[in-house]
């Protein structure tokens, strides 16, 4: 049975155009990260509603889309387990990490920890931090992994495909090549 | 049919397991002196937080009884959401007294 996604020309004109939009606009931007601070913080720039939206639109990923709408059609309401909503962590967001970034002006979670204990502290959150990244980035590429699978119709991941390792490896490239270029004004203005 | 497990055991889990994590985020931001319910602000973000808890409390409870076919309770909670925005809109937009 074939049970891949029809596609047709809009389909890849979507596609395409969606990368070189997304590309195109952290590239455009790259031109104002001189520093470290412009590139994790856009140098401090731009009002506190604009970076609360680039931190949620980092934390969704495609896998979000994908992975709750595929739990939602298998399971309904019961669905909604598979994510703690996030505002039963707000008072403590609020109210405790956020005026200590804001107002100690930390630049990251590891920093956090070197000034308030010692930097054997942040050496250990950055392994804790990093194990969980890895883990992270790696549903990431899962999702990137299965996408294909669904368009095709071949498992990609069972057996190697020199059309979607193709395709994957320009998607680690043009995330990569975001990310780099863009930093955090890349998000932003995507 | 949608049976019990799939919409108020999920349901009972989110709010019970979240729930007693907004407490006690609650409970520590109010005992370290964090959020200090004398300042108008505080106050305010005090309300909007227990609103927040609410409304998705609301929000879930009304598309749950929307899906299992009980239209009156999904309408009645619609009613209280309404309501509850309404006086957290009307709290915030009143001129506060103190700084």
């Amino acid at each position: 049975m074939d049970s891949a996604i029809q596609t047709s020309a809009s389909f890849w004109v979507i596609i395409f155009g969606y990368f070189a939009l997304v590309l195109g606009f952290g590239s455009f931007f790259a031109r104002y990260n001189k520093t470290t601070q412009d590139f994790f913080f856009s140098g401090r720039r731009f009002s506190w509603w604009l970076i609360t939206m680039s931190i949620v639109a980092t934390g969704v990923g495609s896998h979000s889309f994908l992975k709750y709408s595929a739990k939602a059609y298998e399971h309904g309401f019961s669905s909604t387990m598979t994510y703690m909503n996030d505002w039963f962590f707000m008072p403590l967001f609020l109210f405790g990490w956020l005026p200590i970034v804001y107002y100690t002006k930390i630049r990251s979670i590891p920093d956090y920890f070197e000034r308030r204990f010692n930097p054997g502290v942040r050496i250990l959150a950055t392994i804790a931090i990093l194990g969980y990244m890895i883990g992270y980035i790696a549903i990431g590429f899962l999702t990137i992994a299965n996408a294909p699978k669904e368009i095709h119709d071949k498992d990609y991941l069972d057996q190697p495909h020199p059309k979607c390792a193709h395709s994957n490896h320009g998607i680690h490239v043009h995330h990569g090549i975001r990310k780099r270029t863009g930093g955090d004004v890349g998000v932003i203005d995507h | 049919m949608l049976d019990f497990s799939r919409t108020w055991i999920p349901y009972i889990y989110l709010y019970g397991v979240g729930g007693g994590i907004f407490l006690i985020g609650m409970f520590i931001i109010l005992r370290s002196r964090s959020l200090k319910l004398e300042r108008v602000r505080h106050k305010e973000w005090y309300k909007i937080l227990i609103f927040g808890f609410f409304y998705y409390m609301g929000i879930h409870g009304l598309f749950t009884f929307a899906a299992i076919g009980e239209t009156m309770f999904a309408a009645l909670i619609g009613l209280i959401m309404i309501a509850m925005t309404a006086n957290l809109i009307l709290t915030l937009f009143k001129k506060p007294e103190g700084v």
